[in-house]
């Protein structure tokens, strides 16, 4: 393919789908409950075939450009269903195919419920960061993230974590992630998620696109719902005495409003880096596309008859990796669109028009950043929060600063 | 670093801090700020190219931007973790 751009970035992470199914059923779940559904006819797990030649794809794109050290995500579907013992041999086998000058560093995201001391002594033993999801406190997590017979997962999670922040794998956690519902308290949240000591937490966006808009975002740009929850955890976790913990997206955007670059694709122009391969080896887009349209993040590439390089050439992945150039031309007139990027690229999408698009999160992200913006620059916070609000049990935010 | 601050200058609140005024924040900024300030520094210092990751995931970052074969070598970020 030609193009004027500049130079691919080769990647530098491999997402693994190690296993296609989950034993949990979280209604707002890219995979399951959005757009494509192509999980259906995947394989449940990714075979040992699938895996070694994985890791010959991994060992080739690393070589051929010359990167010495890359990341594997081991995801799903739920990934800790692959059991232990599979998921050892993807870690050994990847490893040794990548060979002695080659780091490659394992992360593995899981809902938690799987994570026992079996598990993380296998984890320990090679290196293997786990990141798990939880939205919060009980309350909060029941509202998504249920079992199939509609059970909470919150105390097997707990469990977990429990373990996972103890003294012997404490150096394995790798952070919580949670997913933002406006129904939930924001600093109640952050909080329940600051009990167990992370290393860092993140507050994902819903999936949603302008076709299909996230819970609660109007088209109206005044509304800014998800960035008034952002802002009220910002400012507990910002006015904190001693940092407590990292929140990702918020230490994202100040990071970029410093002139740094943004570390994840959901804010700033950095080029993302990363691919997806199914279980059964299909090379696909950043997987969260899924919530976009069925087959949005199909590539046709395999890892048994195609190179990384040929991702690497996809339009999409280009568009990634183009920074300012890759925005639709509504972003770059924008005055935040060095700190936004144009936010997550799936959530740009518009049924007729694709992704050249502003994010349908666009407005909250504008005065999210400008909040941000205006705090570092050493304008007053908003005054403290008042009580709950006895209809909604949520506390109700002061006026943002000016 | 503080040209691209100018860069990313961004409507009426200035995010163009002049380097003087991040030296007293890096020193009296609450301690998230600092923090950051202390990463920014670090990769501004290490040199090559910070590259996004997948969004779904907490770990698995690197401590190290990338450094290709036209990046200049630099010492590597001195922080751990995003």
């Amino acid at each position: 393919m030609t193009d004027a751009g500049p130079a691919p970035v080769p990647f530098q992470e491999f997402v693994l789908k190690v296993h296609s199914r989950c034993n949990l059923a979280c209604d707002y779940c890219y995979v399951y409950e959005m757009a494509d559904q192509s999980w259906a006819r995947r394989p449940r797990v990714m075979s040992a075939e699938v895996v070694r030649r994985t890791g010959e794809r991994i060992a080739e794109h690393l070589r051929d450009h010359g990167v010495t050290e890359a990341s594997v995500v081991l995801h799903g579907g739920e990934p800790l269903l692959a059991g232990a013992r599979r998921l050892e041999h993807v870690v050994t086998e990847l490893r040794r195919l990548a060979g002695a000058g080659t780091a490659l560093s394992f992360v593995v995201q899981t809902n938690g419920t799987l994570l026992d001391q079996d598990m993380l002594e296998v984890f320990r033993r090679h290196d293997v960061r786990v990141g798990v999801s939880l939205d919060g406190d009980r309350a909060a997590t029941d509202r998504h993230r249920r079992r199939p017979d509609g059970a909470s997962s919150y105390p097997a999670t707990v469990r977990a974590l429990d373990l996972l922040s103890g003294p012997r794998y404490r150096s394995l956690f790798a952070g919580l992630l949670a997913t933002v519902d406006l129904r939930t308290d924001p600093v109640r949240a952050y909080e329940a998620l600051l009990e167990f000591d992370p290393p860092v937490v993140d507050f994902l966006l819903p999936h949603g696109t302008w076709t299909d808009p996230p819970p609660g975002r109007s088209a109206d740009p005044a509304s800014t719902p998800y960035a008034d929850w952002l802002i009220a955890v910002f400012e507990r976790w910002y006015a904190a005495p001693r940092r407590e913990t990292g929140v990702r997206i918020l230490e994202e955007i100040l990071v970029l409003l410093l002139g740094g670059a943004s570390r994840v694709e959901s804010v700033g122009l950095s080029p993302a880096a990363f691919v997806v391969v199914e279980t059964d080896g299909e090379i696909e887009l950043v997987d969260t596309l899924k919530a976009a349209y069925p087959g949005a993040a199909a590539t046709g590439l395999t890892v048994h008859s195609d190179r990384f390089d040929a991702a690497l050439a996809h339009p999409a992945v280009r568009a990634g990796q183009r920074g300012v150039a890759g925005l639709p031309g509504a972003c770059r007139a924008c005055p935040a669109h060095q700190v936004c990027g144009g936010g997550l690229y799936p959530h740009r999408f518009r049924a007729g028009r694709g992704f050249d698009n502003p994010s349908v999160y666009c407005a909250d992200l504008y005065r999210l950043i400008g909040h941000l913006a205006r705090r570092v620059a050493g304008a007053p916070g908003p005054p403290p929060a008042g009580p709950p609000d006895p209809a909604t049990e949520r506390t109700v935010p002061g006026p943002a600063a000016a | 670093m503080a040209e691209r601050m100018r860069e990313a200058e961004f409507g009426s609140a200035p995010t163009i801090l002049p380097d003087q005024l991040l030296d007293e924040l890096a020193e009296n900024g609450t301690d998230v700020l600092r923090h950051v300030i202390r990463r920014v520094r670090a990769e501004a210092g290490a040199g090559g190219r910070i590259v996004a990751r997948f969004n779904n995931q907490n770990g698995g970052v690197p401590t190290a931007p990338y450094l290709g074969r036209d990046a200049p070598a630099g010492p590597g970020a001195d922080e751990a973790g995003p």
